[in-house]
């Protein structure tokens, strides 16, 4: 089975740092990071917006790294948007702790929060809930009426 | 020995069909996307049931697991999404096998889109259109002013000309190959509500030895009315 893509939005002060971080840990986990950021692992060299856009539109799902001044990133916002109302992929959202969080985060994605100095100690929570996220949104079965439906067997 | 029955947290219950529910609203296309109504009695036509079945840890449904700071929240994110994607697959599905007409084009633009359009008769009024992935960034890199990706809110529209059609991409989930353009003459979804609260979701969940079965699912159907009232446009890919 081919690995899953895995866009990473990032934004706020520190979301470069926390990305990269991301990028690596997706990777050490068997899965591919897509990034627009240089020298990232999954670096996607592309200047374009659009062109970044359909990369993330191609992906399972994306992780959105959320630091503290996120709310004013317009990039950040447009990519998050794309995912949950366009492309409807699951999107993660990997928050640092008592930051302002964007009300689309709130009603649309799954959280793992973290601490400005302990982002490092949750890859393994991170990796969990893309996995889910990922392994839940698999489109349902559809079947004629009176026919059981397939019981899924979801993995802890 | 018959093992003691599971008691659920009503609330926890309550709270998990609502989030199902609400994750369910924003990622079906269904209402924007084609013309829809609720089953009748007079509706004698089979309709599909779209859902899942698994079985859930009693923790998130039962108050008592979530002691002192451990909280252990009632939901499970992709549940409501997996029966959005999941009647969004059954519909577009549905339109490549009823859809009458098709042509081939070896390029997408104005003239192609028009031409393609105007063959499919002189009624033929696209409201809404399923394009794949590969052609996002040729749309949107557009140079021609007759044919154009335009945003209004979060609702994305593809403008030929003067007409305006409502678009949504393909995705790793719901794939396909061509352009499917939807008159809303085609066909109409039909929906068989939830009989208590008519929500088009139903959530059944029960108890079931140390387990919580659940079952998430929508009934509909999409019936074509006029297979004139469509168009399956194939171009090859840019990519």
């Amino acid at each position: 089975m081919p690995p899953y893509n895995v866009f990473i939005a990032y934004g706020g002060k520190h979301g470069e740092a926390v990305a990269r971080f991301v990028a690596e840990c997706l990777r050490n986990n068997g899965m591919r990071p897509r990034i627009a950021l240089p020298g990232a692992i999954g670096e996607i060299p592309l200047d374009r917006q659009e062109e970044i856009f359909e990369i993330e539109g191609r992906c399972d799902a994306i992780v959105a790294v959320y630091t503290k001044g996120t709310h004013r990133s317009v990039k950040f916002i447009g990519e998050v948007e794309r995912a949950l109302y366009r492309f409807r992929i699951p999107v993660v959202a990997f928050v640092q702790k008592r930051s302002r969080v964007l009300h689309i985060l709130n009603s649309g994605a799954t959280k793992v929060g973290f601490g400005q100095r302990q982002y490092r100690r949750k890859c393994d929570e991170l990796v969990c809930r893309v996995r889910r996220s990922i392994f839940y949104s698999r489109t349902a079965s559809h079947l004629p009426i009176g026919q059981r439906l397939p019981r899924r067997v979801f993995y802890g | 020995m018959v093992e003691p029955k599971l008691t659920l947290t009503e609330s926890r219950v309550k709270k998990f069909r609502e989030n199902v529910r609400e994750e369910y609203d924003y990622t079906s296309v269904i209402k924007q996307a084609v013309s829809w109504r609720q089953a009748t009695p007079l509706d004698k036509v089979p309709f599909a049931q779209i859902g899942m079945r698994f079985f859930a840890e009693p923790d998130i449904f039962i108050d008592s697991y979530s002691a002192g700071t451990t909280y252990i929240s009632p939901e499970i994110f992709g549940v409501g999404r997996s029966i959005a994607l999941g009647e969004e697959k059954y519909l577009v599905e549905t339109l490549e096998k009823g859809i009458k007409n098709r042509r081939d084009k070896q390029s997408l633009s104005f003239e192609t889109i028009s031409q393609a359009i105007r063959e499919a008769g002189p009624s033929f009024a696209p409201s809404t259109v399923f394009i794949p992935l590969d052609f996002y960034l040729v749309l949107h890199a557009s140079k021609e002013a007759k044919v154009c990706i335009l945003y209004e809110d979060h609702d994305c529209f593809l403008f030929i000309g003067s007409t305006k059609v409502r678009v949504f991409w393909s995705n790793k989930y719901v794939p396909f190959d061509s352009l499917i353009f939807v008159d809303q003459r085609l066909g109409e979804w039909i929906v068989k509500p939830d009989p208590v609260d008519k929500h088009w979701v139903t959530v059944d969940i029960r108890p079931a030895n140390e387990k919580v079965d659940v079952i998430v699912k929508t009934v509909a159907r999409y019936s074509i009315l006029d297979p004139e009232a469509g168009l399956i446009l194939k171009v090859p890919s840019p990519k």
